[in-house]
């Protein structure tokens, strides 16, 4: 279990984090939503420790440090790769520094995707990067994945075929906590819904117990309001 | 060893490329240096011309003649020795922060550098070589002026010789 106990975080007087708590169990897939500057990415990279953060975050009871942080994998938006090297370089030095790689998982994946092996990936597509960046996460035979936004810029049957082809390899052990702003896109591969706010998880829920579609309980909770577009049309109208 | 070794460097350098450079600085830093032994040899005749010194005596001629010594081995030897010395600073002033620049240009590699279970990789792999490459120019700058001293010493009659405490800086 990856435990999360008023988590807070500041950036100067700006605060990113007011006190999360998160207990994420293994074996779901957790969708965590939010507005852009809610604190999703921020909350990522303090659960890996790569920002200094006051509160507690523990793995399986034992505080996150370098003895299991390996159980945990990232993909992220801004890529973690090492851009002058090819994909079979990554794939060296992943089975060589991750006890757990899992080295038939990223050669199906690899296949899966159609990507170059001895290529740089600085050479890569945007789509090819994102690809290569969730394979590498997928395949460190972590516990716990993070993806943070890790399809910007892919196009939709790209989308679609991924979370196909992650429900199919996930084992249960695994955990994937997935930070997008496609909501509808995922409602189907989620199993529970984390709703972030200015620093605070404003909602938590198991999409199957939602009564109706996932959107609409992020709107809700949100307190969405669907008029204001129309309004600032309106006001505009009425200023010429 | 080369994977060994290889621990030692970022994942992308390349570490036979930065081994050549590293050597071929060093070729010509040396050939440089090698300049001071013109210098000395041109001051040393240079006492002897002007009727300073005998050639064959080593024995001081004209004692009124203020400038009848050697000068100090540091005034001969700076120009053709401090290169190593500015390479090294160089190495470590800009070597560090390029190396971690580098793990932040086109991706945030030091995500998966620090995530590795050796809390000291990402660290030990930005700061070694360059500190590797100071520590180097340091020993061979060393090395060279005490070789280049020791000849300085050797080659000069005693009598050309400034005092004791003075023969090094002046």
């Amino acid at each position: 279990m990856l435990e999360l106990k008023n988590v807070q975080k500041k950036y100067g007087s700006k605060e990113a984090l007011r006190g999360v708590d998160l207990a994420l169990p293994r074996g779901e897939i957790v969708g965590l939503f939010g507005e852009n500057g809610a604190g999703k990415t921020t909350l990522m990279k303090c659960i890996l420790r790569l920002i200094r953060f006051r509160g507690e975050i523990t793995l399986d009871g034992e505080p996150v440090s370098h003895r299991n942080i390996t159980k945990i994998s990232f993909a992220t938006s801004e890529h973690s790769f090492f851009p002058d090297l090819t994909a079979n370089a990554h794939r060296d030095f992943y089975a060589a520094h991750f006890d757990t790689y899992l080295d038939r998982r990223f050669q199906s994946l690899m296949d899966f995707f159609a990507l170059p092996r001895d290529k740089a990936l600085k050479a890569f597509s945007t789509g090819q990067k994102n690809q290569f960046e969730v394979i590498l996460a997928l395949s460190q035979g972590a516990d716990y994945t993070l993806m943070d936004e890790p399809f910007a810029g892919n196009d939709v049957f790209n989308r679609e075929d991924f979370y196909k082809v992650l429900l199919g390899l996930l084992t249960e052990r695994e955990t994937v906590l997935l930070s997008t702003h496609l909501i509808e896109e995922v409602s189907g591969f989620i199993g529970r819904a984390v709703l972030l706010r200015d620093g605070v998880i404003i909602g938590d829920t198991q999409t199957e117990e939602l009564p109706g579609s996932l959107l609409d309980y992020v709107k809700t909770t949100y307190h969405y309001r669907a008029d204001r577009v129309a309004k600032t049309i309106e006001e505009m109208e009425g200023e010429t | 060893m080369a994977n060994r070794l290889d621990d030692f460097f970022l994942p992308w350098q390349n570490r036979r490329k930065e081994l050549k450079i590293l050597a071929l600085g060093l070729a010509l830093f040396f050939l440089f240096s090698l300049g001071f032994f013109p210098c000395f040899f041109n001051e040393r005749a240079a006492l002897i011309e002007r009727g300073i010194h005998d050639a064959a005596t080593a024995r001081l001629l004209d004692p009124s003649i203020a400038y009848r010594s050697m000068p100090p081995f540091w005034t001969m030897a700076r120009g053709f020795l401090m290169g190593f010395l500015y390479y090294a600073v160089a190495a470590l002033l800009g070597g560090i922060p390029a190396a971690y620049w580098s793990c932040r240009k086109g991706a945030r590699a030091d995500y998966t550098l620090r995530r590795l279970s050796d809390p000291w990789e990402y660290h030990r792999r930005c700061l070694v070589p360059p500190l590797f490459y100071a520590v180097i120019f340091l020993t061979v700058f060393a090395l060279l002026t005490g070789i280049y001293y020791c000849i300085y010493l050797n080659m000069t009659p005693v009598e050309w010789l400034l005092p004791a405490g003075q023969r090094f800086w002046g």
